[in-house]
């Protein structure tokens, strides 16, 4: 893993992290907040593989566990985060990469990411999990999540391809 | 397959590390250790970095967010395209400059009546919905004067509490948290119950210490403020919507619709020095109808005139004119 695909990576989960929460979280969509930092992992797991793909959910999910204005268990979202991004590149790694793979796997990596982390913070003793309000969260966070893949993703697929051309190249 | 064997067990150990840490913070925060290690670095680290993008994202939103009205203005525009979509870009601004004024002037006024001593923070950074955290950032912090289990609150009422403290930022817990309960009482008179939020944007759950109380829809509540606790007294929380139960029942509670929409937060002031006494019901707006209820007791409508030269001002200090404008307005 060459240093330079580490720290464009790190940068672009930062600013996936930072844009979320300062920017989407802020505008008041009704239901869940249009997940950036997921959609950020989705798209390196496609575009690098279940490796890239795992440890960015990790990272990714990290950070949204401590940065401020975090309250929740600390490493829970990097659980979740780090199993969604290696099955994406999992499946990624054995598909064509279309249009349908990307969007599918942004929405089916969402609602896994909100149905995994109430329940897991729900066994845990999270005390604020509302299981009446999942169905909704994970509806619009499906929404918002797919809307965000169709452009974010090949965003990510062009930036991180620009850096090493011999590497991939389906 | 030797890549594919390598990718499993760094999934592994990435896991395992996810776990281990959600393990350490479990066993940390029933230890009650709030502001753990990572969490503080991620805190004095990353919050600056907060600040900064909201500095520089906040002006472009608030432009965005004017194009959506400018349909709905004046046909003339055609004519003179370029020459008024200046002027309108000039009109945004100063608009969110006047929204933003006029939002400090109403957290002056009413730290000014209550006689708190705020410091005025902005939002930057709000928790995400998914995570059922009903939680926001400031960009104040320690070196600001703020500590832990301060309150916060806007011109309008009660906002939260500051959960905890960077040295330029600050976590707060709003009210309508799950997690969140304040001691509250009933406007003019002396029934007090407690607060806690739902986790829902609009409603808050009174419960009532007395099960006979009298209280109908329509009743504000104040926070009742314990000597040595998180809240000062005398701030507005909200109003009450419906009552449920019989006057009599063990489990009578109130839904109360709070005075701060949680999901409009812009400036908001943390107060960092309780009033010496009790406000009662002088920070309430006064009633539109012709209930005599607002009228604060003489007691506490003594004292607040002769202290309006020591009155609150913020440590940014702005206009001392509004305080003592404000205090002289409570006497009646």
């Amino acid at each position: 893993m060459s240093a330079l695909r580490f720290v464009l990576a790190g940068a672009l989960l930062v600013t996936g992290v930072m844009l979320e929460l300062v920017v989407l979280a802020r505008w008041s969509m009704p239901g869940a907040t249009p997940d950036l930092v997921l959609v950020v992992v989705v798209g390196l797991a496609i575009a690098r593989g279940p490796l890239m793909g795992a440890g960015a959910g990790f990272a990714g999910g990290l950070l949204l566990d401590v940065v401020p204005p975090s309250a929740g268990i600390v490493g829970l979202n990097a659980l979740v985060f780090c199993m969604a991004g290696f099955w994406v590149g999992r499946v990624a790694e054995r598909n064509e990469r279309t249009p349908l793979l990307i969007i599918g796997s942004a929405v089916v990596a969402e609602i896994g990411v909100i149905l995994a982390g109430a329940a897991l913070g729900g066994l845990l003793g999270e005390d604020r999990v509302a299981w009446e309000e999942v169905p909704g969260l994970a509806l619009t966070g499906a929404l918002y999540a797919a809307i965000l893949a169709s452009f974010v993703v090949p965003l990510i697929t062009s930036l991180v391809g620009r850096t090493e051309p011999d590497y991939f190249s389906r | 397959m030797r890549e594919n064997r390598r990718t499993r067990v760094i999934f592994g150990v990435l896991l395992l590390i996810a776990m281990t840490l959600v393990v350490l913070d479990l066993r940390d925060s029933a230890a009650g250790n709030d502001e753990g290690g990572i969490r503080g670095f991620a805190t004095r680290f990353f919050g600056p970095v907060e600040t900064a993008f909201s500095a520089v994202v906040t002006p472009v939103r608030n432009v965005v967010s004017s194009i959506g009205s400018w349909g709905s203005k004046d046909q003339r525009i055609a004519d003179l395209e370029a020459e008024n979509a200046r002027l309108r870009g000039e009109l945004a601004t100063s608009d969110y400059d006047r929204n933003r004024l006029a939002q400090l002037d109403k957290l002056m006024h009413l730290a000014g009546v209550g006689q708190y001593r705020v410091v005025p923070a902005q939002v930057i950074a709000v928790g995400p919905a998914q995570g059922f955290a009903w939680t926001v950032t400031l960009d104040a912090g320690s070196r600001d004067g703020i500590k832990a289990d301060q309150a916060v609150v806007t011109g309008d009422g009660l906002v939260g509490r500051v959960l905890s403290v960077g040295p330029s930022t600050a976590t707060v817990l709003l009210v309508v948290d799950s997690t969140s309960t304040v001691g509250g009482r009933v406007e003019a008179s002396l029934q007090i119950g407690f607060v806690s939020g739902l986790g829902k944007e609009s409603e808050l759950s009174f419960q009532l210490r007395d099960p006979f109380a009298g209280i109908k829809v329509g009743d504000r509540l104040v926070t009742f403020g314990v000597k040595g606790g998180v809240y000062p007294p005398g701030i507005p929380v909200g109003t009450i919507t419906s009552v449920k139960g019989t006057p009599g029942q063990l489990t009578r509670y109130a839904s109360v619709v709070p005075f701060v929409d949680p999901s409009a937060l812009d400036l908001v002031g943390v107060v960092v020095v309780a009033p010496r006494t009790d406000p009662r019901d002088s920070v309430l707006p006064v009633r539109p109808t012709t209930s005599p209820s607002t009228t604060p007791s003489p007691a506490a409508s003594g004292s607040p005139s002769p202290r309006s030269s020591t009155s609150s001002s913020s440590s940014s200090g702005s206009s001392s004119a509004s305080p003592s404008a404000a205090a002289s307005k409570s006497g009646p």
